[in-house]
């Protein structure tokens, strides 16, 4: 007798993608890189042992925190995401509130479209010192 | 399958019945394209020589309709289409509809049958099948199924031939049509009201329907019809008589119909035309409810399934009936047709849920508990249609929510029938109970 099932010989294994499944898959991707950033940001402050709240620091980490997110797309919602795993996930093994806060604030300004063409809103004393950094 | 050249003809056929003589409102939507259904199927119906029965109100154009399409389509006179056409009424005889006796021939002591139009012409239309009692539908059974009509000793065979019949609401002068002969029908279609508007501009503006007739090429066809020459030669005789309308139908009214060569390659075509994936899967999974019946093996329409049962809310527990081996070659045959209208290259779940209420709607018995519960609910189709296609999208939501799996079950299931061992899944639904079966796994699940 003729397999009745001869269509899905090869049917098993594959699997059919959803738009669904590739904007959740970017959204994935585009937080795992927002957090491997913030992960190198801590472990450079790290170094430091207690991160302190000075002038410097502030810099350097504002700095790191722009290599790490250097060419990366997000949107208003990723770093929504991340705020929210900041918070409520166990994939950020600690918070330290201010190296955090430098890092958010190094990451509103490409989420927001229309401001594109500014540059980031860094409170004007410290602009020159960045760029020194740089 | 682009080659459009003949889809651009069918398409121009229906547009002229639906501008000129058939006037209604699209009433079904594909792909972004909208149709009238009575139209749609009928011309489907021409081209897949399949067998429609037109249901609706007196006078809404159904038999019309049908005329129409098969005189266009067949490049026959509307005057022959009207001539072999068929009359239900309790006084109808086999010799009306099929043959009768050569009297002539007789008085010499021979038997030599005259065949009628109606079993010779490939376009065969009934009108009011459903006033022929019930005693006497049995006898076009046959002839209905695989065109093969008998007569005292003779046998006279149709190598293509659509039907149409028609049937109007029940009524006083109604009878039921029989199970075995609703059966034998591929789809079932609703004439609709057109609306008042349009049914204003009926008679006021469409064309005169003699347009389709030819006094000459009709007295031609009926001498052929009527001659003593063997069916296949007169067959060819009326072929060339019908070249000759098909002539004139492009002079006068710019419209090209099939010949019997072009006709066969075009089924040739939709014959070529695949399941993709998806659809195979789900009409596997409709078969499924239609047919399964944990409790008895299969749906018969002599065993009640009770309350309880594991599989409550499928289709099979609110229906009687077995699905007919007839239904899938129905979705198929029209499913085709329509991917090779719309000039798709295969057939998709899009072509396969506009068919499936039309052809499965005249063949579902619901049980009574379900028809109460769902007759006041408000909807535009007649009944029988709207709830074939309630039923048929929440038979596509289940396949939705287990496709992936679904398709697994299948593709373990055809490694299991070529005899790997593997474990078949389990599943929440009659297919798997079914693909357990088809690889020799006993059911266990219990009520």
């Amino acid at each position: 007798m003729k397999n009745p099932f001869e269509a899905f010989h090869h049917t098993g294994a594959r699997k059919r993608e959803i738009p669904l499944d590739t904007i959740l898959k970017s959204k994935e991707e585009t937080l795992s890189k927002i957090l491997t950033g913030y992960e190198d940001l801590l472990k450079n402050e790290a170094k430091d042992l207690v991160w302190l709240m000075q002038y410097s620091t502030v810099i350097k980490a504002y700095s790191i925190a722009e290599r790490g997110i250097e060419g990366l797309e997000y949107t208003a919602e990723d770093i929504e995401e991340f705020c929210y795993a900041l918070d409520h996930s166990d994939q950020i093994p600690y918070l330290i509130t201010g190296p955090a806060g430098i890092y958010i604030s190094a990451l509103p300004p490409p989420a927001r479209p229309h401001r594109q063409d500014q540059s980031p809103r860094v409170p004007p004393p410290y602009q020159q010192e960045i760029d020194g950094a740089r | 399958m682009k080659n459009g050249h003949y889809q651009t003809r069918i398409r121009a056929i229906y547009n002229f019945i639906s501008d000129n003589l058939y006037l209604n409102r699209p009433d079904i939507e594909i792909k972004g394209e909208h149709f009238n259904s009575t139209l749609l199927f009928g011309l489907l119906t021409g081209l897949n020589r399949g067998k429609e029965l037109i249901i609706g109100e007196p006078g809404l154009g159904k038999t019309t309709s049908a005329e129409y399409v098969g005189s266009i389509l067949y490049r026959y006179p509307l005057g022959i289409v009207w001539g072999s056409e068929i009359s239900g009424h309790p006084e109808q005889t086999e010799e009306k509809i099929i043959g009768r006796p050569h009297l002539g021939e007789l008085n010499k002591g021979r038997e030599k049958v005259v065949w009628s139009d109606f079993a010779q012409i490939p376009v065969k239309i009934v009108d009011e099948i459903n006033r022929l009692p019930e005693t006497k539908q049995s006898m076009i059974l046959n002839g209905v199924d695989r065109g093969n009509w008998e007569y005292l000793n003779e046998i006279l065979i149709n190598d293509e031939y659509s039907l149409f019949a028609t049937a109007n609401y029940q009524d006083r002068g109604t009878n039921t049509i029989i199970a075995p002969l609703i059966d034998r029908f591929d789809c079932l279609i609703e004439s609709r009201h057109p609306g008042s508007n349009i049914a204003y501009t009926i008679g006021k503006e469409a064309l005169v329907p003699h347009s389709l007739r030819h006094p000459q090429y009709e007295k031609e066809l009926h001498q052929i019809l009527r001659g003593d020459k063997p069916y296949e030669e007169k067959m060819t005789l009326a072929e060339g008589v019908c070249d000759l309308f098909g002539e004139y139908l492009k002079e006068q009214l710019g419209l090209e119909g099939l010949n019997k060569e072009e006709r066969t390659h075009i089924n040739e075509e939709m014959l070529g035309l695949n399941f993709d994936i998806d659809t195979n899967a789900f009409v596997r999974m409709m078969l499924a409810e239609l047919s399964f019946c944990h409790k008895y093996g299969q749906k018969r329409s002599v065993e009640t399934c009770e309350d309880g049962c594991h599989y409550t809310g499928y289709l099979c527990h609110h229906i009687k009936n077995c699905a007919s081996n007839r239904l899938p070659m129905s979705m198929r045959k029209y499913a085709q047709a329509l991917a090779w209208f719309l000039e798709d290259d295969g057939v998709d779940l899009e072509h396969i849920r506009l068919i499936i209420p039309y052809t499965l709607a005249h063949r579902i018995q619901w049980k009574d508990s379900y028809l109460s519960k769902k007759e006041g609910e408000g909807r535009n189709d007649p009944f029988q249609i709207y709830l074939v296609k309630a039923a048929a999208e929440e038979t596509f939501q289940r396949y939705n929510e287990q496709r992936e799996y679904l398709l697994e079950a299948l593709s373990v299931g055809y490694r299991a029938f070529a005899g790997e061992e593997v474990t078949p899944l389990e599943g929440d639904h009659p297919i798997y109970e079914e693909i357990k079966k088809d690889i020799g796994v006993k059911d266990e699940k219990p009520l």
